[in-house]
């Protein structure tokens, strides 16, 4: 089957409609981020005890769904399944467009903005694993197989490499070897729950016809990324609250306040039970209008997630005198609160707004969409 | 996956895309060399400046000539030795304000009007 | 193929590109030590005693001179002020009964700090003579050494302050991570710390400032021979503060 690609040469209403909104809220993510970087980061929710918030949250997601949209594209690329082609090219754009939102997100979160482009290239700290990182970042394109292969290994490595940042620190809640691998799980998921999204809507929104046994297929695909999630958490969870250790940070992270609501209820609730329930009923699952609920339920369960990854352990006060209890401190000792401002807020939407209009804009630049998506065999 | 049976004529926004990024890459490049083709650049110092250099440095402080081209080469220098290896003199940036006590004439004159803003003096004192 | 001859020479001058420049500066680096200044005795190791049993109850003295000295921010706001020294009430129990006092939480400057370890552009490092400290004409405000300091002890400007007591010496911008330096620019100068210099003016000092390297050094010689502690040995970052009477 050869498949010919095309970009959206009339633009509708609905496309100009869209990139006025995304407009706006790039322009307003653009204005909190000029007035953050002159009058300073107080301006956003992070206290001196919680350093990252609600920008490395959304830099870790984007991050994430980008490995997972790269993986719809590895479906042809690595694995193959020429079924898959029409959608190689567009999951490829948003991985990187992704991509740029993720490292977006984590710039205009710097305290000095303006050293980002200069400090980090000339004094290259091989020991850190923020700085190991985005070089692995750099380079990813897609060619052939075997170029194709390389950047799915690539990927790999860079969120495993996410995954390390956090999982290599010294807190209770961030050490853990498996949180990288946990993490490459739920960005697959969440990619794959997006890629599901974006094509379904694409091809109606520019009416192309597209085989529903492809759909049904990568729900499949989703609902085994959405188990291998689900095994992590819970070996992670059950090793914290086993070892008397960290039984205390355990119970907090998972009755500690309000990421435990995003866990139990956005994570694991809402985000992992009910689509892979929706995915592995066989009524439901081979219903696109079920599946397409079922994966809008894992990318915002995803999104919780990376909260949860993220916080609690910031949250979690750091055992600095063991044994002895902290009566009054000149700062905050103990559990604390964080609360994204509203200067954040704006900055996650305006990252969000720029990238969307990077990627209509390369609907309209580059033959991203293609003609048609047929499944060459019968349903499964 | 190249598509050769697709039409080779470009929507016009595109065409107006191309035609800016172009030149938001060729017209800066342009001026560069323009601007280089038509004036007759100064070297300085090819020859070794006259005055002593501080000791052990290549750093010629008693030329004014030498210092009014090359003092952030010293100040940088300077900033290294102190702040990474703690190698600290007499020679600060608080130590250049007791000949020339005013930023306004000293530093600002020169800085303004080629538009430079040197980050210093957020944080190191210099009235 | 035009392109991919492109790419291959694009890529190559990029390699070669960097390995020049990485090359000239580590040839320049080279180049520029021991090229004047006033090169400090090798083999120092600056550490910390800190005595909990002549420390005052209350007093601050500390504290008001290291912010007077270093221009550390105060805002009156606990979540974003900055402390390079803070005292905290602690209580304990000893043997069925509470016991309370008072402790000094400091940078320990770690021999092996993760501070250092994982800041992406080498703001922060261990000088040669032990002491942690942030250059911060490099910090970039990613705050990842706040993530993995153990001991809560590095703090970020959140915002600009107006107070500038000691205009002899530097304060810093928003936007960029700051932490307790043992006052590096007085004892590379061969002074005590302000903090150290103001509870000695009282009378018996509880803090005390000398080179571990120094078997002569009296604060040497009472952490090889009384019973003093480091705050959370077992994480391995083998702390240069030590603690009598914790």
């Amino acid at each position: 089957m050869e498949v010919t690609f095309g970009r959206i040469e009339q633009p509708s209403a609905r496309y100009r409609l869209a990139m006025i909104v995304f407009a706006a809220m790039a322009l307003a993510g653009l204005s909190a981020t000029l007035v953050a970087a002159k009058e300073g980061l107080a301006l956003t929710g992070m206290t001196n005890r919680v350093p990252w918030g609600l920008q490395i949250v959304m830099a870790v997601y984007y991050i994430g769904l980008s490995a997972g949209s790269l993986v719809i594209s590895g479906l042809y690329g690595v694995f193959g399944k020429s079924d898959y082609k029409p959608f190689a090219r567009i999951a490829v754009y948003v991985a990187m467009v992704f991509l740029i939102a993720g490292l977006l997100s984590i710039l205009t979160d710097q305290g000095r903005m303006d050293r980002v482009f200069v400090e980090p290239f000339v004094y290259f700290n091989l020991r850190s694993m923020f700085s190991i990182n985005p070089s692995l970042y750099l380079e990813r394109r897609r060619t052939t197989k075997v170029v194709a292969t390389l950047a799915f290994g690539w990927a790999f490595c860079v969120h495993s490499g996410t995954g390390a940042i956090f999982g290599f620190g010294s807190r209770v809640l961030y050490e853990s070897p498996l949180l990288p691998a946990s993490f490459v799980a739920a960005a697959m998921a969440s990619g794959c729950a997006f890629m599901i999204l974006l094509i379904v809507g694409l091809f109606r929104a520019t009416r192309r016809p597209l085989d529903a046994d492809l759909v049904v297929w990568l729900g499949r695909f989703l609902a085994v990324c959405i188990l291998v999630v689900v095994y992590f958490l819970f070996m992670e969870n059950a090793y914290r609250v086993y070892v008397v250790e960290l039984r205390s940070a355990a119970m907090f992270y998972l009755f500690g306040g309000f990421h435990s609501v995003l866990f139990w209820f956005g994570l694991v609730l809402v985000g992992l039970l009910v689509p892979m329930f929706l995915l592995f009923w066989r009524r439901t699952g081979r219903d696109l209008r079920w599946i397409l609920v079922a994966s809008a339920l894992v990318v915002f369960g995803v999104l919780c997630e990376r909260y949860v990854i993220v916080l609690p352990g910031l949250l979690h006060p750091q055992e600095i005198l063991p044994g002895m209890e902290i009566v009054k401190s000149p700062v905050e000792e103990g559990v604390v609160a964080y609360g994204g401002s509203i200067v954040e807020v704006l900055q996650a939407l305006g990252v969000f707004g720029v990238v969307a209009l990077l990627f209509l804009f390369g609907l309209r630049t580059f033959k991203l969409l293609p003609s048609e998506a047929r499944s060459t065999r019968a349903a499964p | 996956m190249s598509d050769p049976d697709a039409p080779p004529r470009p929507a016009r926004g595109r065409r107006l895309l191309v035609a800016v990024l172009a030149a938001a890459v060729v017209l800066p490049l342009a001026a560069t060399v323009l601007a280089h083709a038509f004036s007759t650049p100064e070297i300085p110092f090819l020859e070794r400046p006259e005055g002593r250099c501080l000791e052990g440095t290549p750093f010629v402080l008693e030329n004014a000539a030498w210092m009014r081209f090359h003092h952030w080469e010293f100040l940088r220098w300077l900033r290294e030795e102190a702040v990474r290896y703690g190698r600290r003199g007499v020679l600060t940036l608080n130590k250049c304000r007791e000949c020339h006590p005013s930023r306004a004439a000293f530093c600002d004159r020169c800085h303004d009007s080629t538009s430079l803003t040197p980050d210093c003096f957020g944080c190191h004192y210099y009235p | 193929m035009e392109r991919r001859e492109f790419l291959k020479a694009a890529a190559g001058t990029a390699a070669a590109a960097a390995c020049g420049v990485y090359a000239l500066r580590v040839l320049t680096a080279k180049g520029m030590e021991g090229l004047g200044g006033e090169e400090p005795p090798a083999g120092r190791r600056w550490g910390m005693l800190v005595d909990l049993a002549k420390c005052r109850e209350g007093c601050t003295v500390c504290l008001d001179a290291c912010r007077s000295e270093n221009n550390v921010a105060f805002f009156g706001d606990p979540r974003i002020d900055i402390h390079w020294i803070r005292k905290v009430a602690v209580r304990k129990q000893v043997g069925g009964r509470t016991e309370e006092k008072e402790v000094l939480l400091l940078c320990n400057h770690c021999d092996e700090p993760p501070c250092a370890q994982v800041c992406p552009v080498q703001a922060t490092y261990k000088r040669h003579d032990g002491i942690v400290i942030v250059d911060q004409h490099r910090c970039i405000g990613c705050r990842y050494c706040m993530i993995a300091c153990p001991y809560s002890a590095r703090y970020f400007n959140f915002r600009d302050h107006e107070d500038w007591p000691n205009r002899e010496h530097a304060r810093r911008s928003h936007g960029v991570a700051e932490s307790c330096n043992l006052c590096a620019h007085r004892l590379d100068r061969g002074r005590k710390p302000a903090c150290v210099e103001a509870c000695e003016a009282l009378g018996p000092a509880a803090l005390a400032v000398g080179d571990l390297n120094d078997p002569g050094d009296p604060v040497a010689k009472a952490v090889a021979t009384r019973s003093v502690k480091r705050l959370k040995e077992d994480l391995g970052t083998r702390p240069k503060v030590y603690y009598e009477g914790l």
